[in-house]
């Protein structure tokens, strides 16, 4: 064995973590060489004196204060991870419940603009409906009228005249509101 | 009937405050000595015992496999060691400097001395000791600390550092070799 080979294995073997016939080839060459020797004298004189250091103990007293300490601070920790973990849930519903709101509101004024949306264009339908009946009833009428110099209209014919008079010409606001009682007679 | 470690562990995940008080009482001799080793003085050792208990108390559902507690004190007890160091650089004291500790506790150790010149030679030797344990890098100082100071085996420190064993050999190794030649008169055979 030489000495590099040896000084490798000293280590281990001072932590004695080597198989017999390493320790037997060691022992041989420590037996002739001084300077692997010395080498090996140092490394056990440097592990006797790691393992001699004593840590100091701090006595029974303190043990006792540091341990209720301790037992204290992680009580305490959750206490407080206790009040974090209902402030995260409170957090949690307020804010579930604000994006329920937030789609309730979104979804109403959907309905809401769509349902105005609907409205307004059956409206348009149905008054366009009326204008095109209205003319020509009024047009019947103004056709009857120059055939047959007599009045003939029944109440509701009359009204209906009145409401086509209405709509086709630029009546005053005078005009309109003397009308106004014709046209609520218009339901019956 | 005293419960094994496992049990006391299996316990302390469901936050069990008893299981917690045995268990420092099984580990804190074992967290201050490294931490008395490392940071060299009774108030540093004392915060890192009750910062690492009450941390791992905290990371207690990160507990997998129980039988890793006394890895994970370890770890979290040389890694806050670690972080001390680094904050209080300029402040680290000798190793037997044991002004900081309590009135009754110096009464002790004053009657643990043999001699004044016994008490002169140990105080030199662990100053000489210490001064040249600064000087090598943490981990490396870590791995002998834990090695040959407080008995931890190759295998628990490659846990600990989680790292292969082969680095601690070659850690530990290195570590012995530079306090060798940092303290060559003190080893004069």
């Amino acid at each position: 064995m030489t000495c590099r080979h040896t000084q490798s294995l000293l280590e281990d073997y001072v932590d004695q973590e080597l198989t017999k016939s390493q320790c037997d080839e060691i022992d041989a060459h420590l037996a002739d060489c001084d300077i692997c020797q010395k080498k090996f004298h140092q490394a056990i004189k440097l592990k006797e004196t790691l393992s001699n250091i004593e840590t100091v103990d701090p006595g029974q007293n303190y043990w006792n204060e540091t341990t209720q300490l301790i037992l204290a601070r992680t009580s305490q920790s959750d206490m407080i991870s206790n009040v974090e973990k209902n402030h995260i849930e409170q957090y949690r519903s307020t804010k579930i419940s604000f994006i329920r709101s937030a789609v309730s509101f979104v979804v109403a004024i959907f309905v809401l603009s769509s349902a105005v949306f609907f409205g307004s264009m059956q409206s348009n339908q149905q008054s366009a409906t009326e204008i095109k009946t209205e003319i020509i009833l009024s047009a019947e009428i103004l056709e009857h009228l120059n055939n047959v110099n007599e009045i003939i209209f029944t109440k509701n014919e009359q009204a209906r005249l009145t409401r086509g008079m209405f709509l086709l010409g630029t009546p005053g606001m005078l005009g309109r509101s003397a009308l106004i009682s014709d046209l609520l007679t218009l339901k019956e | 009937m005293n419960k094994t470690i496992p049990e006391l562990v299996e316990n302390f995940v469901n936050g069990d405050q008893t299981a917690l008080a045995e268990l420092i009482k099984r580990f804190r001799k074992r967290i201050y000595g490294v931490a008395f080793q490392m940071l060299g003085n009774h108030l540093d050792a004392d915060e890192v015992v009750q910062e690492t208990f009450v941390r791992i108390y905290k990371r207690r559902k990160e507990l997998i496999n129980v039988n890793y507690f006394s890895t994970f004190l370890t770890r979290i007890a040389t890694n806050y060691s670690i972080d001390l160091l680094r904050k209080r650089k300029n402040r680290r004291k000798v190793a037997d400097d044991t002004s900081t500790l309590p009135g009754d506790i110096q009464l002790d150790l004053s009657r643990k001395i043999k001699t004044p010149q016994q008490e002169f030679e140990n105080k030199k030797l662990m100053a000489e000791i210490y001064q040249a344990l600064e000087q090598l890098p943490n981990k490396q100082r870590l791995t002998l600390l834990l090695h040959d100071i407080e008995g931890y085996s190759k295998e628990e420190i490659a846990k600990v550092f989680d790292c292969p064993q082969a680095t601690v050999r070659s850690n530990l190794h290195i570590a012995r070799s530079k306090l060798r030649k940092l303290l060559k008169h003190r080893l004069i055979t």
